[in-house]
């Protein structure tokens, strides 16, 4: 069943490239032809930050890509694809780049986007006041200047060959040069952007209406006529709402449910495998885990093969305490780790705790699987002494109060475009929301040479020992990697699923003839 | 004793009193024999034997993680109802006490008491509930504390309307007149007077507060996985309703007969109590 899905996605594709091939370009609209309609998207966690420099969540992201541009845009390869930018090139150290940007692009406010915008898009994302998520997955940009109208030049401090891929992180949004200065928090309640939809009406927790942007910047795009995000309090609802017939596209389904949703008829179920995953955070800088035994105890009380069928429903692969798996290109394949509750134990008694060790670890409710994992870790790590009680809570009061400041909780992480994003973002010293503190100065060197270093042989080596690194050190326990899985109605064409989750390119969907929504 | 026998023998004469003192007894029972007599570890998984209907090994099926369902609703038996007891208990003592007071010390006293009483009573006391527990933070024994709370303005409310009757008849006049204390007078003259229907209200409030701290569990703001809470079970089991009803179903039918055991019991209650009935 997932295999045919994966099949025929992989044949829709095939056979798109092979239009592009001997048609060449002109055949490519008849492809995807019939523009108009409405396209209705479910999703179960509350776009709250319009802002798109500030935005954190998937949902979030996903309207401020319809806003929004950016310079580079994240392809189903993880390699960067033209936004802003038509092409770019590097000095040969990769220190210097050039982007090169359209001459057609117009800001939703009826201002022309100019090299100007960019580099005051990108001083304010760069500036530490700001606090932009992802503001260290840039790269280590040391300056962006303007060459010309229509060309920035991006210098880096050291040579960072992954510079197109680091700037199409979702928050790395180009925005009017002037209301960056006037009114930047405006850009909470008032979009301004060059994306392909404009926000007709926004009501958190229920619907944002977007209408189609008709200046866009690719001739024909976007084919829809506008899109409605609508709000359901749960995964289950949204689940019922797309059998319903009430939305058209849901991005997130409950492993739990998606086998009765891809089932359904009229229905295509989407299943991407991806590096997604969920980890157990724990403050390694504090007792009890900053005792590596300790983390290591645990790390042995787990059964991941069992993790993956009880909490993915088998729609995922164990994972082995390193947040890279094999969807990333230099992926460090090691056996898994072994399910050892003795050596746990005497770990455990090694470490000071003889009688085992009281804990309390803490699960947002959303999504579902967080508070599973912990249900199912709690019961696992019972016979190596660990006496776990669980605390769930709800997703703002978790975001609140516990992300990145509590000892020991669920977390619950997108797939990144490469190994230097992902360490960036949530392992070394520096990293924009290092939750572990494990603050670790010999993989710190290793990820910043890796960052420095454009040949692929020494990187291999360098994520390598970076991912062994991980795996004995156990900052964090990563027992699950996720498949992406979704849904659409039949009549939705074009959408392909994107394994990094934040990114859906809603401007090539259409829907066919048989849709509801047309007009 | 006497008094106690003579309305235990009332109560068993009515259909409803009878079966729902029998329901009652066998639900106390259950709350303290309750996990003992549990036949597997209610958090003990059984890869196996996940989403098992009722069969001999399960006798009421399994859940999601293939946890023994008669098991967990037997261990969270004991939770479940001494909670909502514990629950209506600091309801009933707290509001009768108000109640009580307020309606012997009557004037000015009781106007203010019985005006901010009825202010708190404005706010339903499931919405009450949650706004106690955003300020205590989440865990089963604030969810009863809350549900105490909620409780409290109900109970003084007729605790004072009973003191309000009680308290014009002579023995009370008597014992003012002997210059008895207001202590004395409120606990040795009032209580017994106007105990019975505060105990009717108390025993159908089971009822609801064992429904409410469902419906606290039930959000996430009462008893934490894996805990066997009865309306935590419903809750989990939500996600995997359409691969096997029975996580669902079998917290839901406990719940709905402690539910019915109570009402019935407080209808019989009231009428045994009721001097004009039991003629």
């Amino acid at each position: 069943m997932n295999g045919s899905t994966v099949s025929r996605r992989q044949f829709l594709l095939g056979s798109a490239a092979l239009g592009v091939g001997t048609f060449g370009l002109s055949s490519l609209p008849a492809f995807a032809a019939s523009a108009g309609g409405t396209l209705r998207i479910g999703l179960n966690i509350t776009p709250n930050k319009l802002n798109p420099m500030l935005t954190r969540l998937n949902s979030e992201y996903m309207i401020a890509e319809m806003l929004y541009s950016g310079l580079t845009t994240l392809g189903h390869d993880m390699t960067a694809q033209p936004d802003l930018a038509t092409e770019w090139t590097s000095n040969e150290d990769a220190t210097e780049w050039r982007f090169t940007l359209r001459e057609n692009v117009v800001f939703s406010n009826g201002e022309k986007l100019t090299s100007a915008d960019v580099v005051a898009s990108f001083n304010k994302l760069l500036d530490p006041e700001t606090s932009a998520p992802g503001r260290r997955n840039l790269g280590p940009i040391s300056g962006v200047t303007a060459d010309g109208d229509h060309a920035v030049v991006i210098t880096t401090e050291s040579p960072f060959g992954d510079l197109p891929v680091g700037l199409t992180y979702p928050t790395a949004k180009v925005l009017p040069a002037a209301l960056i200065e006037a009114d930047f928090a405006g850009f909470d309640q008032t979009p301004v952007g060059s994306g392909p939809f404009r926000l007709a009406s926004f009501k958190p927790d229920q619907v944002a209406v977007l209408e189609r942007n008709p200046d866009y910047f690719i001739a024909g795009e976007p084919y829809l006529d506008g899109v409605e995000v609508r709000t359901f309090p749960d995964a289950s609802s949204a689940a019922a709402a797309l059998l319903a017939g009430e939305i058209d596209l849901l991005n997130e389904i409950q492993p739990t449910d998606y086998q009765r949703v891809a089932d359904a008829p009229g229905i295509d179920g989407l299943l991407t495998p991806s590096g997604r995953f969920l980890d157990i955070v724990m403050d390694n800088s504090r007792a009890p885990f900053n005792d590596k035994r300790v983390r290591e105890a645990l790390s042995l009380s787990l059964d991941r093969e069992a993790i993956v069928e009880l909490v993915a429903e088998g729609f995922g692969k164990p994972g082995n305490d390193s947040p890279v798996n094999s969807a990333y290109r230099y992926y460090d394949d090691a056996p898994l780790k072994s399910f050892d509750p003795d050596k746990a134990r005497a770990l455990l008694a090694e470490a000071g705790y003889p009688d085992g060790l009281k804990l309390e670890l803490v699960a947002s409710v959303k999504p579902g699987y967080r508070s599973s994992l912990a249900v199912v870790i709690r019961e696992m790590a019972r016979a190596s002494g660990f006496d776990i009680s669980v605390k769930t809570m709800d997703h703002p009061t978790y975001l609140d109060q516990v992300w990145k400041k509590g000892q020991f909780y669920v977390g619950f992480y997108n797939m990144q475009p490469t190994e230097g994003t992902i360490f960036n973002l949530l392992f070394t010293s520096g990293a924009s929301w290092n939750e572990t503190k494990w603050n670790n100065e010999s993989f710190d060197a290793l990820i910043s040479e890796a960052d420095r270093t454009t040949d692929t042989a020494r990187r291999t080596e360098l994520y390598a020992e970076a991912q062994r690194l991980m795996r004995e050190d156990v900052p964090a326990i990563v027992p699950c990697f996720f498949d992406l899985l979704g849904a659409k109605a039949e009549y939705v064409e074009g959408y392909v699923q994107h394994p990094r989750g934040a990114n859906y390119a809603l401007h090539t969907v259409s829907l066919s003839d048989s849709a509801p929504t047309r007009k | 004793m006497n008094g106690f026998r003579r309305t235990l023998s009332a109560l068993v004469r009515t259909p409803q009193g009878a079966i729902g003192l029998l329901l009652c007894l066998l639900l106390l029972a259950l709350t303290l024999f309750g996990p003992e007599l549990a036949p597997r570890d209610p958090e003990k998984f059984h890869f196996t034997a996940r989403f098992a209907a009722p069969s001999a090994e399960f006798p009421l099926g399994t859940d999601w993680y293939g946890r023994d369902l008669l098991s967990r609703v037997l261990a969270g038996s004991r939770s479940t109802i001494l909670l909502a007891l514990l629950a209506t208990f600091i309801g009933t003592v707290a509001g009768a006490a108000i109640g009580i007071v307020s309606g012997f010390l009557g004037g000015r006293a009781d106007e203010i008491m019985m005006r901010l009483n009825d202010a708190l009573m404005a706010i339903p006391s499931l919405l009450f509930a949650l706004l106690i527990l955003s300020v205590l933070g989440s865990s089963s024994i604030n969810a009863v504390v809350a549900i105490g709370i909620a409780f409290t303005p109900g109970m003084a409310r007729i605790a004072r309307s009973v003191t309000l009757q009680a308290r014009e008849f002579d023995y009370v006049s008597a014992a003012k007149a002997r210059g008895e204390g207001t202590a004395w007078i409120i606990l040795a003259e009032l209580l017994p007077n106007v105990i019975s229907p505060v105990i009717v209200e108390a025993t159908i409030r089971v009822a609801f507060a064992v429904m409410t701290l469902a419906t606290l569990s039930f959000l996430g703001l009462g008893a934490q996985p894996p805990s066997p809470e009865w309306g935590l079970m419903i809750a989990e089991g939500r996600d995997h309703m359409f691969r096997s009803p029975w996580p669902i179903l079998v917290p839901g039918v406990a719940i709905a007969l402690v539910a019915i055991s109570f009402n019935l019991l407080g209808d019989g209650l009231r009428d045994a109590l009721n001097p004009q009935a039991s003629s």
